[in-house]
Parts: C-alpha cells; sequence; structure tokens
C-alpha cells in the first residue's frame, strides 16, 4: 500500500482520515458524557481538580483570616471546624491525587508511546466516581450539616455519639467513592505501564514518570482499600449501631488510627512520588543534560513506596504503644530520607552538568526542591520519638505537613503545569508571568508556613480556632496570614496566565523544551489516536538519541506499524508489549464510547444517599441498578465506529496474560487487600479482647455453613473447567461449567441466607460486627461475580464458536471466582471456627 | 497482523534477578511484621521475656536475608551485559556516577541489578536501624 502523508506530521491522506475518525468519538452531548479517550478523561481530571483546588485555597484562607489576630470572630467555631476538615479532605482527597492522577492519564499513553489507556470506560468510570465523591462531600452544605471531624476523622470524635448527624456521613461516603475512584486509576496504570509501551521500551529505558507512577499505582492498590474498608466500618457504626470502634461492644479507637495510617502514611508519599516523577522529567530537559543516576533514582522510588508502608505509627507515638514497637518506625522514618536525598544530588548533579535554562517550570522544580527538603528536615524532626511527643498535635507539625505537601505536591504540578501546558492545550504560557508567579508563591509559602514552626515551639495546638493576645503568638500568625494571601496572590497569577494563554498566546510548536520522551514527537495538543505511527525506541531518551523518519515518528518496524497507522477496519487498535523488556506481543481493541461509567456512578450515588436518609429501599434500587449496569457494561462494547459493525475478536491475544487479565488480576489484588484489612480488624480486637466472642454471644450455627462450603469448593472445581474450557475454547464444556459454578455459587448464597435465618450474633458486639464485615464482604462480592458468570453464559449461546475475546472473558471470571472461593476459605474459620476454638 | 518484525530482547526472568531486585526489602517488610506484632501480642503474657530473643533472631535472620540478596544484585551486575558496551550518547556522564548507572541503552537485566543493590542496601540498613533501640529499650516499657 502506497501511502502519502504530510513530511512534518504524518497527516494521513485519503485512506488516513479513517484514524482520525475512529479515535475522534462521536460529537454532542452525548458523545461529551460517553468520552472514553484518555486526553479528554485526562483533562476533565485537570480541571475538576483545580477547581476543588481553589475551593480548598478559599476555605485555608478563611481560616486564616479567623487567626489573623488573636480572639478574632470573623468565622464562628463549629464553621472552622467544619472548614478545616473540608479544606484537609479536598487537598488532599479531591486535589492532590486527583491532580497527580490526571497528569498521569493524560500524560502517560503519550510518554510510553501508545495511544490509549487499556481499559478506557474504567478510566471515565474513575473519573465520574472522583466527581460524585467531592459532590457527596459539599452536599454537606446543601444539608446544612458540614462534617467537622478533622481529614483523619478520628474517632470517637466522628462516631455516632459525638457526631450524631449526617456531616460525618457526607465525609465518609464522599471520600470511599473517590478513593475507590482512585484504585480504579491505579489497574489502569499497572497495566498500561506494565502491558501497553512502546516496542523496545524495557523498564530500563522507561522514562522516570512512568516509574514513578507505576510505584505509586501499587501503593495506591494496598493503601487505599484499607480506608475503603474502615471508613465503611465506621459507616456502618454510624448507620446501623455495629462496634468496630466502639470500646462499650469491644471495639476499639486505636483500630481506626491503625486502618487510617496504614492509609495516611503512604498517602504523602503517594502524592509525592508522582511529584518527583515530575522533576525528574523537567530537570533533564531544563538542563539539557541526562537525569545522573537514573537507575538509582528508578530504584529510590521503588525503596521509598515499600518503606513508606512501614511508617505509619509514625504518626501514633503519643498513643501508649511500646518503646520498642515504635522503634520500628523511627527507624523507617529516619532511613526514608536516604533515598530522598538520592533524587535531590540526582538533580543537583544534573543541573551541575548541564547546561541550565531557567524557564519556569525549572524555577518551580527548584521551589520545590527548597520547600520539600524544609518539610523533609522537620520530618526527620519528628521522626524522632520523643520530639514528636513534644510537638505532637502542634503548629509544629502543621508546618511540617504544609512544606512537605506544598512543596511536595503543589510546586512539582506547577512545574508540570508550565512544563506540559503547551503540549496539552497547544498554548505557550508568559514566562514572565510565570516567573512572577513563582516569586509570589515560594515566598508566599514560606511567609505562611515557617512562622508556624515557632507557634508550634510555642505551644500553640492545632486546629485552635482562637487564642488569647498574652500568648506571643499574635506577631506570628499575622505573618502567617499575610502570607497566605501573598499565596493566593501568586496562584491566580498562574490561573491568569492560562486564561490569558487561551485568549492571547501564540500556538506552541511540538517541542517548545526540546524534550526528550516521546510525547514531544507529537503535535501541540496531540491528535485523537497519540501516534500515527507507533514508536519503536531502543534508548531512555528517544528524542535525542534516535533518528526520526520524515513523518517525525520514532524508530523503525515492520509491516504491523503500517497496518495500525492505516487500519483496516474502524476499530480503535494498540500493541500490547511484555511487562518487562517491552516486546511486542500483540495488539488490543479498544472501546471507543460508553454512557455505562457515568450510569453507574449515578446508580452508586442513588444507593449511597439511601444511606445517607436511612432509606434502605433507596440503597437495594441502587444496589440492583449497580447490577444492571454491571451486565450492560459487560453485555455491550464499542470498540470503533458504530456504523462499521465491526466485532474485533480476532486479536490472536491469548487469554492468560491479557491486558484484561492482568487488570483483573490487579483487581483481585486490591480485593485482597481490603478484605485483609477485615482480617486484620478482627485479629486486632481478637487480641485486645478480655473475652471472646463476649459474655452472652451466641455462636452461629456450623451445620449449615459447612454444607454452603461444600458447595462454594465444588463451584471451585468447576471454575476450574472454565479456566481450562475457555481457555481452549472449548464451548460445550464451558457453558456447563459456567452454568454448574453460577448453580453451585448461587447455592452456596441460599444455603448461607437460610443459616442467617436462624439467627446471627449480635451486631453490637465487636465479633458480631466482624462476622456480619467478612461474611458480607464475601457474600457481596460473589453476588457480584456470579452476574458477570451469568452474562458470560447468556453471551457463550450467542456464537457458534467461542471468540478470543470470550475466552479471555472466561478465563477471567474463572480468576475472579477462585477469588470468592479463597475469601470464604479465609472467611469461614474466622467466622464461625476461632470462637469455638476459645 | 504480522508481528516477526517487531524487536525482541533477552529475557530476564531468573529467580536469581529478582531475589537481587526486591529480596531486601521483601526482608524488610518481614522483619518490621514479625518485630512489630511480636512487642503488642507478647507484652503482658508469659512470651514477654521471650521478646528480646525473638526480636535478635528475627533481626539476624531478615538481615542476612537482606545481605543475600545485596550479594546476589552484586553479583548479578557485574555478569557481563550487552549494555554495557553501549556508549553514551551525549558522552557526559563520567565518572564514579557514569560507572554506577545503567547506560540509556541499556539491559534490563543489569538495570534490575543495579537497582537491587540500592533497595537491599537500604533494606539492610532500616533493619539494623530498627535492632539498635533492642540493647537500650525494655521491650514493653
Amino acid at each position: 500500500m502506497t501511502v502519502r502523508t504530510d513530511a512534518r506530521t504524518g497527516a494521513p491522506s485519503a485512506d488516513g482520515d479513517r484514524l482520525e475518525q475512529v479515535w475522534g468519538g462521536p460529537p454532542g452531548l452525548r458523545g461529551w458524557c460517553g468520552a472514553v479517550n484518555h486526553k479528554q478523561v485526562g483533562w476533565r481530571f485537570l480541571v475538576t481538580a483545580f477547581v476543588f483546588f481553589g475551593i480548598g485555597g478559599i476555605e485555608a484562607l478563611f481560616l486564616r483570616w479567623q487567626l489573623r489576630s488573636p480572639e478574632a470572630r470573623s468565622v464562628d467555631p463549629e464553621l472552622f471546624n467544619a472548614l478545616f476538615t473540608l479544606h484537609g479532605t479536598t487537598m488532599l482527597f479531591l486535589f492532590a491525587i486527583p491532580v497527580l492522577e490526571a497528569l498521569a492519564v493524560y500524560l502517560l499513553p503519550l510518554m510510553l508511546g501508545t495511544r490509549d489507556l487499556p481499559f478506557p470506560r474504567l478510566t471515565a468510570f474513575g473519573y465520574w466516581t472522583y466527581v460524585a465523591g467531592g459532590l457527596f462531600l459539599y452536599a454537606s452544605f446543601l444539608a446544612g450539616d458540614l462534617p467537622d471531624g478533622g481529614w483523619f476523622a478520628y474517632v470517637p470524635l466522628s462516631g455516632p455519639i459525638y457526631s450524631p448527624g449526617n456531616g460525618l456521613d457526607f465525609w465518609l461516603l464522599g471520600v470511599t467513592l473517590v478513593e475507590i475512584s482512585g484504585i480504579l486509576a491505579a489497574i489502569e496504570i499497572i497495566v498500561l505501564v506494565l502491558r501497553c509501551r512502546a516496542p523496545g521500551m524495557s523498564i530500563a529505558r522507561m522514562p522516570i514518570f512512568a516509574w514513578a507512577m507505576l510505584v505509586t499505582a501499587v501503593m495506591i492498590l494496598f493503601a487505599f482499600p484499607p480506608l475503603v474498608v474502615a471508613s465503611t466500618m465506621l459507616e456502618l457504626d454510624r448507620a446501623i449501631g455495629t462496634t468496630f470502634y466502639e470500646p462499650s461492644g469491644g471495639g476499639d479507637p486505636l483500630l481506626w488510627q491503625h486502618l487510617f495510617w496504614w492509609f495516611g502514611h503512604p498517602e504523602v508519599y503517594i502524592m509525592l512520588i508522582p511529584a518527583l516523577g515530575i522533576v525528574s522529567s523537567v530537570v533533564p530537559v531544563m538542563a539539557r543534560s541526562r537525569l545522573v543516576g537514573h537507575s538509582l533514582v528508578a530504584a529510590s522510588l521503588v525503596a521509598i513506596g515499600i518503606v513508606s508502608f512501614g511508617l505509619w505509627v509514625h504518626h501514633m507515638f503519643t498513643v501508649g504503644i511500646p518503646f520498642l514497637g515504635l522503634a520500628f518506625f523511627a527507624a523507617g522514618s529516619l532511613v526514608i530520607a536516604l533515598p530522598n536525598g538520592i533524587q535531590v544530588f540526582s538533580w543537583i548533579a544534573t543541573l551541575w552538568q548541564g547546561r541550565v535554562r531557567w524557564s519556569t517550570p525549572l524555577l518551580f522544580s527548584l521551589g520545590f526542591l527548597i520547600v520539600f527538603v524544609n518539610g523533609g528536615i522537620t520530618g526527620v524532626m519528628v521522626a524522632a520519638v520523643p520530639f514528636d511527643q513534644q510537638v505532637h498535635d502542634t503548629y509544629f507539625v502543621v508546618a511540617h505537613f504544609h512544606y512537605v505537601i506544598l512543596g511536595g505536591v503543589v510546586f512539582p504540578v506547577l512545574a508540570a503545569i508550565y512544563y506540559w501546558w503547551p503540549k496539552i492545550t497547544g498554548f505557550q504560557l508568559s514566562e514572565r508571568i510565570g516567573k512572577l508567579s513563582f516569586l509570589l508563591v515560594l515566598l508566599g509559602v514560606n511567609v505562611t508556613f515557617f512562622p508556624q514552626h515557632l507557634l508550634g515551639l510555642l505551644g500553640m495546638p492545632r486546629r485552635v480556632w482562637t487564642y488569647r493576645g498574652d500568648q506571643g503568638w499574635d506577631v506570628y500568625n499575622a505573618l502567617s496570614t499575610a502570607g497566605a494571601f501573598l499565596l493566593a496572590v501568586g496562584l491566580l497569577l498562574t490561573l491568569g496566565n492560562l486564561l490569558w494563554a487561551w485568549r492571547r498566546s501564540a500556538p506552541a510548536v511540538d517541542d517548545p523544551w526540546g524534550g526528550s520522551t516521546l510525547e514531544w514527537s507529537v503535535s501541540s495538543p496531540p491528535p485523537p489516536y497519540n501516534f500515527r505511527y507507533i514508536p519503536v525506541v531502543s534508548s531512555r531518551d528517544p528524542l535525542w538519541d534516535e533518528p526520526r523518519d520524515t513523518s517525525g515518528s520514532v524508530g523503525r518496524g515492520g509491516r504491523w506499524r503500517e497496518d495500525l497507522a492505516h487500519p483496516a477496519t474502524s476499530v480503535r487498535v494498540q500493541p500490547v508489549t511484555t511487562a518487562i523488556e517491552g516486546d511486542l506481543e500483540d495488539v488490543m481493541t479498544l472501546p471507543a464510547f460508553s454512557l455505562w461509567p457515568l450510569v453507574t456512578t449515578a446508580s452508586a450515588v442513588l444507593g449511597l444517599v439511601g444511606v445517607l436518609v436511612s432509606a434502605y429501599w433507596l440503597l437495594a434500587v441502587g444496589v440492583a441498578l449497580v447490577g444492571d449496569c454491571l451486565v450492560g457494561w459487560l453485555w455491550t462494547r464499542q470498540d470503533g465506529l458504530p456504523e462499521a459493525g465491526v466485532e474485533p475478536d480476532d486479536t490472536g491475544l491469548s487469554p492468560v496474560g491479557s491486558p484484561l487479565w492482568w487488570g483483573v488480576a490487579t483487581g483481585v489484588v486490591a480485593i485482597a487487600s481490603a478484605f485483609s484489612t477485615l482480617v486484620f480488624a478482627y485479629v486486632y480486637l481478637r487480641a485486645r479482647a478480655e473475652t471472646w466472642p463476649g459474655a452472652g454471644v451466641d455462636l452461629p450455627a456450623l451445620g449449615l455453613p459447612l454444607v454452603a462450603s461444600g458447595l462454594l469448593l465444588a463451584s471451585g472445581v468447576t471454575a476450574v473447567v472454565v479456566h481450562r474450557s475457555g481457555r481452549l475454547g472449548q464451548r460445550g464444556r464451558l457453558q456447563v461449567s459456567l452454568a454448574a459454578t453460577v448453580v453451585l455459587g448461587l447455592a452456596f448464597l441460599a444455603v448461607q441466607g437460610s443459616s442467617y435465618a436462624g439467627g446471627t450474633p449480635e451486631i453490637g458486639t465487636a465479633y458480631g460486627s466482624l462476622f456480619v464485615a467478612l461474611t458480607g464482604f464475601q457474600h457481596v462480592f460473589a453476588v457480584a461475580v456470579a452476574v458477570a458468570l451469568v452474562v458470560g453464559l447468556v453471551k457463550s449461546f450467542r456464537q457458534s464458536s467461542v471468540p478470543v475475546r470470550h475466552r479471555v472473558l472466561s478465563v477471567n471470571l474463572a480468576m475472579l471466582w477462585y477469588t470468592v472461593v479463597a475469601l470464604w476459605l479465609v472467611a469461614l474459620p474466622l467466622a464461625y471456627l476461632e470462637p469455638r476454638w476459645t | 497482523m504480522d508481528l516477526t518484525a517487531a524487536p525482541r530482547a533477552e529475557t530476564s526472568s531468573s529467580f536469581r534477578l529478582w531475589f537481587g531486585f526486591l529480596g531486601g526489602m521483601v526482608a524488610y517488610a518481614l522483619h518490621l511484621l514479625v518485630g512489630f506484632w511480636i512487642v503488642p501480642a507478647a507484652c503482658g503474657t508469659a512470651a514477654e521475656e521471650l521478646i528480646p530473643w525473638v526480636e535478635a533472631t528475627a533481626t539476624l535472620l531478615f538481615l542476612a536475608m537482606a545481605v543475600a540478596a545485596t550479594v546476589v544484585a552484586a553479583g548479578a551486575r557485574r555478569a557481563p551485559t550487552a549494555d554495557r558496551r553501549t556508549p553514551d550518547p551525549t558522552g557526559r556522564t563520567t565518572g564514579v556516577l557514569r560507572a554506577w548507572d545503567v547506560a540509556p541503552g541499556g539491559s534490563t537485566a543489569h538495570f534490575m541489578a543495579s537497582t537491587g543493590i540500592l533497595l537491599d542496601a537500604v533494606a539492610v540498613l532500616v533493619i539494623l536501624f530498627a535492632a539498635v533501640p533492642l540493647l537500650l529499650v525494655t521491650p514493653c516499657a
């Protein structure tokens, strides 16, 4: 086939227009609601995150205005409590993580040389879930019942006794939705980075930003599910009277602290690590030199990711844990400074050996260096147990974490905006305004937060509404308030810069900075399909090292590149590569449009509103609709233009090891992580209980659950047959085994249901609460997978053979059913057998 | 679709390589879990007196694992690989850092070994740091 292309952009001739059409998506409101492409969703994530940043910033200004002078009365104490709760929650849950996810969702496919994320509908679902979480939180304004328990919602303050209204329920449900959104993004990113890189891009050649996002995503998989479970447990305490955290029922408030900080400390690094990746992207380009110690920087990210999980008790130095136990966390808190330091020295060395261009992105990166290193130093100070016990819950800690978070997130995000804005929008930002904004932000941050160290050392507790004039705190507070407004002006200048660029700036060139990574090889803004010719790389800095052909694409390839550049069908297609070496393995097709993500989110919100207003019929409706959406999601998939009518099954993908298999396996890890939280809660409360399962608690009968377990184990065997027959494409055996698995699974649920009719342990006890949680979790998951199995079964009757996609689906359904069985094998001994041994 | 013209690289799936890459961090995680949870579990019980011995044993065991991972990673790094002959196209990175870092076109095995050494070293350090209070603090204080 002779292909005529534009010399610079590789723009297509007539046959090439198909690529543009396939990746363009449908127009209009329906098209907008059903958009799933990574650039559309990433852009929405970015804009929404900045809207929340603005809201959180306004709340911060109110807080500082109240504290500007002693005994001020600008804000009443109740509103002050709500404002610091909303400020912290908004900045951490609705801005910091989502903005970094937004950058990853938008930029990673471009940086890795591919066309989209592997599960576009999941990307869109994550976005809508995030929006719903934010709306849930701020709907508390409409209800006139604001959450006021602080961003970490410690119990018993946030429990049903001390926070009886709905404010904390808004908080818990909103945060849970946002966390689920984070988990979905993590699954996307892991599979993208491991399976959808440009051919030739081994892990040794991956950009540091991709390394950073991979580490972050894996961390999210282990950090966020525990918070989802912990906040659901708290909501159950509040809504139906379970006692996970209520001491009078055998619960323990410290359990919340363990679970929250198991999430909360890694969360700091979940925010920081992508930011480190941003700085490692900006510094070499602005220094016009390779990143010094690329391997060490990648290793540092991995080290930070792992060690950060060993620090959660770092926030609990004052709760009475034996000193020897604390030592493990103090050691981790001190040592984690080393991998951070490696990166700082890497950037300094890179700048040292390069020819530096003092652009705004670099200035914000250096601002990060200054502010974050200061936050890191105070972090090492509070890692020392005796010092922490002195400054715990004072303004010193407020100053420390604002230095870390503003330094570690806001400066790098601003660097990223100034660096990638031309690529994303096609407009160059003003360097002059950018530099002025940088100066004001740097000054503002230090004037706001440096005095807070002194306030903390002088004894000012955090979260106080006001203070007396004779405590020596007034000057530092006034200074801090002035700094906050200076910071706001600096940030507004950047906002003005973005708006100015939109209206007045000249179009940006494709590669304004002379970048080294693949996103700079495409036009600004990128075309819908990202790369007409999929790049093939053999270097870590492909745009610096590798010659480009006349179309501007990187590397050479065979016939497959031409096929992907000039597709024969109207289907979205991108390559699949091996996880470690980045060898081209296959191609995958991608959905082009779907309304299911939006409809599923709306259904879930409906159910959660039912929880909020204690209308459990509404919850039932919401759950039923979500189930309906799950069926629709699995049933329909539109991978190209609707008029094409193509069912792109024969991609040649192997069922095991396909991107979907990786996605499901990653999801199973998230499920296991969530369920482990319940197991931990059981072991923790069991170990601390004086009597177990508690005086007067009736143990559930064992007969029917043992029968149910037998049925479930039998369904596990039939699931093995589903796996094998699905893999081999044996249609008859697949149908029989799927049907058997469904029947046995439903029988298991039915027998379990009848066993509950005979009575369950009292939920007003820790054991009873855990019984409900362990069995309930497994049953809900079993029902969801059973619905998917039924869909798989019905679909298998639609075709005479077993198409490749259905083989993939079958293998993954089997994997999910194995998980159902495995969860029960853990839940059964804990819920039924263990209490009998005591 | 014809995929035969696609580039293929060497595979890096040996247990040795992965042990060198992540062995130290696995040792660190296990040391933390065992070391931390043994304290609240045993304090106030008849097993309280055994805490220092259990802690010391766990420390030695997991320290040995982390050191072994470091040695394995160092061995893998010394093994000849194609990338060491790959010149740095810019020619700017020199000295110790050049010697340490994997060349930009470098092999995966060499990269995993190099990064593994750092990960294992951090693990050794944090296990040692966490063990120091064992000499100074009464376990259940």
